[in-house]
């Protein structure tokens, strides 16, 4: 009986086993499919470069367009050159039409920053007003650089790590971003 | 006999595993395809225009310049097939001026390679009579290419899209 007992909760061990590599296949399946999309955490911000004191900005691929409300901003940013540099400027204006646009680029390896539509150098001050007028409910991306005469850093960015069943993964290279409000 | 049972309810519970596993698989995935979400028809035939320029401008530079040319190739290409029109050119590369009916195609958003695997492009598409400037016909034209679970190829979008935006010029 007893050898018996034992053969039987062993075949009860497999068949618990077998339920259970089943369930985890098919859970497995369910959010690699795309069917499901599991919360996702964010971790820690690395700046690469100046970070912006406005428009203020929450650090994420998607919550980093908060809506200003002027046309025509006056970007700062923290200082960081020393006496003898200036700052470069670029303003380029993303594809995204909604938050949603934002939220599918977000699940692609690599997003362009958008189309520069205003570019300038030679600011000697950590804040600069933009001269034209942008494009009203529009989606832009902005970057400060450090120009020492012929040299030039590259453009100032954050990344985000983020957690996501249970791989960790970095997103680099974002830019800042607003949103203009409407007309 | 209750081994075998309970061999035989495994068997069964693996088969219908698989069969939810390849349901999973298949709902995972977009179906593919393209819509076409017409804006203004035209109030009239559009028979009488014979030559039309291609004009393909590019919102979204996720979308390459090769993937540019990729679509305007395949539009200037479909529409000579047609044989609905007597000349067609892309505006970008020929020297032609000579068009009647203005195609212009915006690319306005497009979804590459990403961790759900279907790549779509998103477009709105104008018919201008070149000679007074008045738009004859719009719509919001998209397309996506199949299968999340293997990855979706961005030359399925395009050619996808490109059927859509062709049927939309030969038809009216």
């Amino acid at each position: 009986m007893a050898a018996e007992w034992v053969q039987m909760g062993t075949l009860d061990m497999k068949i618990k086993i077998g339920y259970l590599t089943s369930l985890g296949l098919v859970i497995s399946l369910f959010f690699f499919s795309g069917c499901y999309e599991l919360p996702r955490n964010y971790g820690t911000v690395f700046h690469a470069g100046i970070s912006p004191i406005y428009p203020a900005m929450n650090y994420g691929f998607v919550s980093r367009f908060q809506t200003i409300v002027t046309h025509t901003p006056e970007l700062k940013w923290r200082d960081l050159k020393t006496t003898n540099q200036t700052y470069d400027v670029c303003i380029w204006e993303t594809p995204y039409r909604s938050i949603d646009d934002i939220k599918r680029k977000e699940a692609q390896f690599q997003s362009s920053w958008g189309i520069p539509v205003y570019s300038t150098n030679n600011i000697a001050t950590n804040y600069f007003q933009i001269p034209l007028r942008l494009k009203p409910d529009t989606y832009y991306n902005w970057s400060v650089r450090v120009r020492d005469g012929e040299k030039v850093g590259n453009w100032s960015s954050f990344a985000q790590g983020r957690a996501e069943l249970s791989v960790i993964e970095t997103r680099s290279g974002v830019p800042f971003g607003f949103k203009t409000p409407p007309p | 006999m209750k081994t075998g049972n309970r061999s035989c309810s495994l068997f069964q519970l693996s088969a219908l595993i698989l069969f939810v596993c390849g349901l999973l698989c298949i709902s995972g995935c977009t179906t593919p395809g393209s819509s076409i979400q017409v804006k203004q028809t035209p109030a009239q035939s559009l028979s009488g225009y014979k030559i039309v320029a291609v004009e393909v401008t590019n919102m979204d530079l996720d979308f390459d310049t090769n993937e540019v040319d990729r679509l305007t190739g395949s539009i200037v290409d479909g529409l000579r097939k047609s044989g609905r029109f007597d000349k067609v050119y892309d505006s970008a590369t020929s020297d032609e001026h000579d068009a009647d009916l203005k195609l212009s195609i915006v690319v306005q958003f497009v979804l590459a390679a990403n961790m759900n695997k279907v790549q779509s492009i998103e477009t709105s598409v104008a018919l201008t009579d070149l000679g007074d400037g008045k738009t004859l016909a719009t719509a919001l034209v998209n397309s996506h290419s199949e299968w999340a679970l293997f990855g979706g190829h961005m030359t399925n979008a395009i050619a996808k899209l490109s059927d859509q935006i062709i049927d939309f010029t030969t038809k009216p």
